[in-house]
C-alpha cells in the first residue's frame, strides 16, 4: 500500500512554526517587563542618562537578530551622552554579544549600549548592577513565559 | 508566614560570618556586608550583596545573593580561588531551615577600580523557600 508522508511533514512543520511563534511571543512579553523594570530603576545612578536610555531586553534567535534593538540602544546612549551637561568620560558602545544560537534555540538578551556597563555591573560588589539582578529575577519567568506561549499557540 | 527577608539574609550571612561551617573561610578572610565597603577590612575579605527576590507569596520564593571575594592587587587570584572553594563547602544545600540553597555561577576575574584596583570574583547563590 503506497504511503504519502507529505501531509504529515507539512503538519509537523506547522506545529514547529506554531511552537516557535508561541515561545517567541512569551519571551517577548517577559522581556518587555524586564526592560520596563530596568528603565524604572535608580540602582545604576544617573549622570548622563545614557545607561537608562539604552537598556534593551529582546528576543534573539531565529529571525530575531537584535540589529534594530542594538541600533536604537546605541543611538539612545549616544544622544544622552552628547546631550548631557556633565561628562563622565564614557561613550556609547555597540559590540557583538558573542552569543551564537542554533536554528532551534531562542533566548533573551538584556543589555545596554555604553562602554562602562561592565563596571556598573561589578564595581563595589555589584553596587550599581542592573542587568545581572534583573536577569536573576526574571530567569524563572522567561522559562515559564516560553512554556506558556507555546501552550497558547498549540491550543492546550 | 510572610517572607522575612531580614532574617533569611542574616541566616545566610551568618553561615560564613559566625557559624562553625564558615570557620575555614573566616580563617583566611574577613566577612562583611557589601554596604560597608566604603571602609573595607584588610585583604582578603568577602562581602555579601543581596540581589532581587522573585516569586509570589506562598509560591516558591527565590532570594538571590552574591558573595564577592576581594584581595589586594598584586596578590593574584590564588587566595580568592581558595576562598571560593571554602565557601562552596560551607553552603550545604539544606543548611538553612526550610530552605534550599542553590549555588550558581562563579564570575570571571575582575579588577575593581572603585576599590583600589583590588582583584575580585563572585559566587552566586539562590535561596529557595515557600512563604
Amino acid at each position: 500500500m503506497p504511503v504519502n508522508d507529505a501531509a504529515l511533514y507539512v503538519g509537523l512543520d506547522k506545529l514547529l512554526d506554531a511552537l516557535f511563534t508561541g515561545v517567541e511571543d512569551g519571551l517577548s512579553d517577559e522581556a518587555t517587563q524586564a526592560e520596563a523594570e530596568m528603565y524604572a530603576t535608580f540602582a545604576h545612578g544617573d549622570i548622563t542618562g545614557a545607561t537608562r536610555a539604552s537598556y534593551r531586553a529582546f528576543v534573539i534567535g531565529g529571525t530575531h537578530t537584535g540589529a534594530s534593538e542594538a541600533a536604537s540602544g546605541y543611538a539612545a546612549a549616544q544622544a544622552a551622552i552628547s546631550g548631557a551637561i556633565v561628562s563622565h568620560g564614557g561613550a556609547a558602545l555597540s559590540q557583538d554579544s558573542g552569543i551564537s544560537l542554533s536554528q532551534d534555540e531562542r533566548g533573551v538578551l538584556l543589555t545596554s549600549y555604553t562602554d562602562y556597563q561592565d563596571k556598573l555591573e561589578t564595581e563595589k560588589a555589584a553596587q550599581k548592577a542592573v542587568l545581572g539582578p534583573t536577569l536573576q529575577s526574571h530567569a524563572q519567568g522567561f522559562t515559564a513565559a516560553a512554556a506558556k506561549g507555546s501552550r497558547s499557540k498549540l491550543g492546550s | 508566614m510572610a517572607l522575612d527577608t531580614k532574617a533569611l539574609t542574616t541566616s545566610f550571612f551568618n553561615v560564613l560570618a559566625s557559624d562553625s561551617t564558615g570557620a575555614s573561610v573566616r580563617a583566611l578572610a574577613s566577612v562583611i556586608h557589601a554596604d560597608t565597603l566604603d571602609s573595607p577590612p584588610a585583604d582578603p575579605f568577602v562581602a555579601l550583596r543581596g540581589g532581587p527576590i522573585s516569586g509570589a507569596r506562598f509560591d516558591v520564593r527565590r532570594l538571590s545573593f552574591g558573595w564577592w571575594v576581594y584581595d589586594s592587587e598584586g596578590r593574584g587570584y590564588r587566595r580568592i580561588n581558595d576562598i571560593l572553594a571554602l565557601i562552596e563547602v560551607a553552603y550545604d544545600p539544606f543548611i538553612l531551615t526550610n530552605c534550599e540553597v542553590v549555588q550558581g555561577d562563579i564570575s570571571q576575574e575582575i579588577i575593581d577600580s572603585a576599590l583600589g584596583n583590588r582583584l575580585a570574583r563572585s559566587i552566586a547563590y539562590t535561596v529557595l523557600t515557600r512563604r
